[in-house]
């Protein structure tokens, strides 16, 4: 697998959009994990004597209606949407990749438990699920979590399970099970490695996604709670003074866009770089 | 002489798919009362066209496939549970590329029984090493992923990996399929050096009548899951007494433009598994049907070492 | 002496910097002559049947000429393609389309021969009887997955011939087939000839097939053709030493019962580029 990773990164690489999606995300995950370090205020930080500023020397990206750093915001924002797009969707697709394995390797009525469950769950409006929760437990980050997890559970526990279904009966599985290879070990070494990739891909294909719900959702005032800084929280704030200045609303949408662009373009990189028919062919 | 594995009445069957909750799947038989013998140093071919049962027949002995009756005995005792077989059993599939774990390098693919049994390695690379030189593959393949081989070397790997424990017993399911006659010679030339060199026993599943021929000590003919025919090589093709082994060698195209078959041994099609004919399963397309075979199942006539399934046998 | 259906001379097949798939290769086919063309797997034999109607990927590159019934066709196919050149593949079940039924299909491929539908109709139906399928109206009505392999490949031979091809070509026709199906096609094949007029090229690694069929051989090996030859003479006067090593490989020609069956040494192979049966 390490020999894998490598091997894929290159590839990745080596495709210019690809390579610009790299680029573009480590930005945006930079920003997440030291905007401590590189936002030049404190984003709470407020300052009503210099609302609404244009962008100058001091303020790069101006400041919003209260006075506070507009770039100091968009840079930890990038960290609220990280954060809340990792934990849901790690939480979803690690629940996902279990049971989705689980149902495809596992005997039929837990596979057809499994089916309903996921039926169940994905049945379900997405908004009108999302605001009832956020209703009931009340709007912030966790509630955002919760909800995102439980929606994508349905999604990669199908992938991963259609992609277990199709693999438990080739030849090498059977092979590893004339060898006397144990349950977990098909599925740990054989079954594991060939399902990741494709969940890989729609993970990073979803990360824009779920940033961009989050976004939506804290724009509308159900997210994030201020003062924490959310790319929707300050498009909201840049709309009501969009007269005055139009700054905010340029800002906030930046990182969205650049977050957007850099999930896509790395995700189709890398299902081209995951898929091992478009490897050149070594001599026969 | 102790046979190396020896199966009696084997019966396979295969619930199809049906109706709302499956109330209405229907129960085919796949294998239908199957009894073979292989003695130790021993090469047994098992020959027969699409649903003849050939590799369910070979998964069934190794326990891949449940049996639904029928009793298999492994170098003289009962076989209750297949785990213990495991070792000393290995099996050869016929997709040489797809048999091998994508993800996994040769060198770890041709190792894995060590690993899965516990079995000690001075190092799992020379292990590796020590088995790509048993069947002729540079060591460097120890790197290269599956997807990277030819067939042949690909057929080669899956050796490799039967051989790995030195096991008494390797089922090979087609191993010379989509290879080009000039490499069939090889491969088939490094199974029987190792066969000679391990002491091995081997059950090699073929429709290839020219290959086996040369390659098989003895040969059991398949039919709709049972075996019709099965006898010493030499003299089942010499003088073949089921109808079907007959019209089998008859079919083959001959190489040589001065022979050619003037009609045909054989028309029809195999019938569906769904669909058994009653009497002879055969009797629909046998050029010597008469009233019995139409209504009377033919038991096993054994002759020496020879036996078929015939109520009017040739020869 | 009437020149011939398809001449193909100096034909140079390659893919944008690999390999040369097909190498220089000269082959002709009269009007109801049957020719083989055998190669093992990267012989081009493949690649020089599929350029004959036009179907290899734009990205290989043809050089020469493909001369039928005396016009230069190299580049320009597609007009004659499942007209006058018709080709039936190894694989039945992907000759067809899943979704439609055999007749429906049959009826579409004669969409460029003027007639009313039931005309059409009635005239799939009586080529799948003609190459004996039982039922026929009846098996119009399948569709393909319902068919068995060695029935597909029949139906797919009936639409081949449907459309009147003065060239038949047929890659692998058995390949895929069992034994006695083999055997049956290989029948049929011989029955169509004494009605069918046109030219016939089958290509084949099995070389049963080529001398049950076949009045011309073609030998290829790596790109080049290496021997030519009226098939008795291939088989039994065989001159390249490639061929010769071809048919000392094949189980089927050892008459003796053997331990160990003949290969070909790399020390041989180098050997084959080298010799020239001229």
């Amino acid at each position: 697998m390490p020999s894998g990773v490598h091997e894929i990164l290159k590839r990745v690489m080596r495709d210019p959009l690809g390579l610009l999606g790299l680029v573009l995300v480590i930005i945006v995950i930079g920003a997440a994990l030291f905007a401590d370090v590189i936002s030049p205020y404190d984003p709470a930080k407020i300052d009503v004597l210099r609302k609404l500023q244009d962008p100058s020397a001091a303020h790069w990206l101006g400041t919003d209606q209260l006075g506070r750093d507009t770039l100091s915001r968009i840079i930890y924002g990038a960290r609220v949407a990280m954060g809340i797009a990792v934990f849901s969707i790690g939480i979803g697709a690690f629940i996902g990749l279990i049971l989705g394995m689980l149902a495809g390797y596992g005997p039929r009525w837990l596979d057809s438990l499994l089916i309903f469950f996921f039926d169940s769950l994905s049945a379900i409006p997405l908004i009108l699920f999302a605001l009832t929760v956020i209703v009931i437990l009340g709007p912030g980050t966790g509630t955002l979590i919760f909800v995102i997890a439980l929606i994508s559970i349905p999604v990669y526990g199908r992938l991963v399970r259609a992609q277990t279904l199709a693999l438990r009966r080739s030849e090498f599985i059977l092979a590893e099970q004339a060898m006397g290879a144990g349950t977990f070990r098909i599925i740990g070494i054989h079954l594991l490695p060939n399902v990741l990739g494709p969940l890989v891909i729609l993970v990073s294909m979803d990360i824009p996604t779920v940033v961009a719900l989050e976004a939506a959702l804290s724009y509308l005032g159900l997210g994030v709670r201020p003062p924490t800084p959310s790319w929707g929280t300050i498009l909201n704030d840049g709309y009501t003074s969009l007269r005055t200045n139009p700054s905010l609303v340029i800002a906030a949408g930046i990182p969205l866009v650049i977050a957007t662009l850099g999930f896509t373009f790395l995700g189709e990189s890398l299902r081209d770089a995951l898929d091992p028919k478009l490897k050149r062919r070594q001599s026969p | 002489m102790k046979p190396i594995i020896e199966a009696e009445g084997l019966a396979v069957n295969f619930r199809s798919p049906g109706g709302f909750l499956g109330l209405k799947s229907r129960r085919l038989a796949i294998l239908e009362d199957v009894s073979i013998k292989l003695q130790k140093g021993e090469t047994l071919g098992l020959v027969g066209e699409s649903g003849s049962g050939k590799t369910t027949l070979a998964r069934t002995l190794l326990g891949l496939v449940p049996a639904a009756r029928g009793t298999i005995r492994f170098d003289g005792s009962a076989v209750t549970s297949f785990a213990h077989l495991r070792r000393r059993t290995a099996m050869m599939f016929q997709d040489p590329v797809g048999s091998l774990s994508p993800r996994l390098a040769i060198g770890s693919a041709i190792t894995e029984p060590f690993v899965i049994h516990g079995v000690g390695m001075a190092s799992r690379r020379a292990a590796a090493e020590e088995l790509l030189r048993l069947v002729g593959l540079p060591e460097d393949f120890i790197t290269r992923y599956p997807h990277e081989l030819s067939g042949g070397q690909a057929r080669r790997a899956g050796v490799a990996r039967a051989l790995a424990l030195r096991p008494d017993l390797v089922i090979a399911d087609e191993p010379t399929a989509g290879l080009d006659v000039s490499i069939q010679g090889e491969i088939l030339n490094l199974m029987t050096r190792l066969k000679a060199e391990l002491k091995l026993s081997y059950v090699i599943v073929t429709h290839n009548l020219a290959m086996i021929r040369h390659v098989s000590d003895r040969i059991a003919i398949m039919y709709l899951g049972r075996i019709v025919e099965e006898g010493p090589t030499a003299e089942v093709f010499a003088k073949a007494r089921h109808p079907y082994t007959a019209s089998l060698i008859a079919s083959e195209p001959i190489p040589d433009p001065r022979r050619k078959h003037r009609s045909l041994a054989i028309t029809g099609e195999v019938p569906s598994v769904q669909n058994r004919p009653k009497g002879c399963e055969f009797h629909t397309r046998c050029p010597h049907a008469q009233e019995r075979c139409r209504i009377e199942a033919p038991s096993l006539t054994i002759t020496g070492s020879h036996s078929v399934r015939c109520h009017f046998p040739l020869n | 002496m009437t020149p011939p259906l398809l001449a193909i001379r100096d034909l140079t097949i390659d893919y944008a910097g690999h390999v040369q798939a097909v190498r220089k290769a000269n082959l002709e086919i009269r009007m109801g002559e049957a020719v083989g063309l055998v190669g093992e797997s990267g012989s081009g034999k493949s690649t020089l049947a599929a350029a004959i109607p036009g179907l290899l990927p734009d990205s290989a590159r043809i050089q020469g000429d493909i001369t039928f019934k005396d016009k230069n066709i190299a580049g320009n196919q597609r007009a004659l393609r499942g007209d006058e050149i018709a080709m039936v593949f190894q694989d039945p079940m992907t000759s067809f389309n899943p979704v439609l039924t055999i007749g429906e299909q049959l009826v579409d491929f004669q969409s460029r021969i003027p007639g009313s539908a039931r005309e059409k109709h009635r005239r799939a139906v009586a080529m799948l009887a003609r190459v004996g399928i039982p039922d026929a109206a009846m098996r119009a009505e399948s569709y393909p997955h319902e068919l068995s392999g060695g029935m597909r490949q029949r139906a797919a031979i009936a639409a081949a011939l449907l459309v009147n091809p003065s060239l038949l070509i047929a890659d692998e026709p058995t390949t895929a087939l069992d034994v006695t199906m083999e055997a049956q096609i290989v029948h049929l094949f011989r029955e169509l000839r004494r009605d069918y007029g046109g030219g016939i090229l089958i290509v084949t690694h099995h070389l049963g097939v080529v001398a049950e069929l076949c009045d011309r051989v073609y030998v290829m090996y790596r790109g080049d053709v290496v021997e030519e030859g009226a098939v008795d003479d291939i088989f039994h006067n065989p001159r390249h030493p490639y061929t010769r090593a071809l048919l000392a490989c094949d189980p089927a020609r050892i008459h003796e019962r053997t331990d160990y069956l003949p290969v070909i040494s790399d020390a041989e192979r180098a050997t084959f580029t080298r010799a020239s049966w001229r």
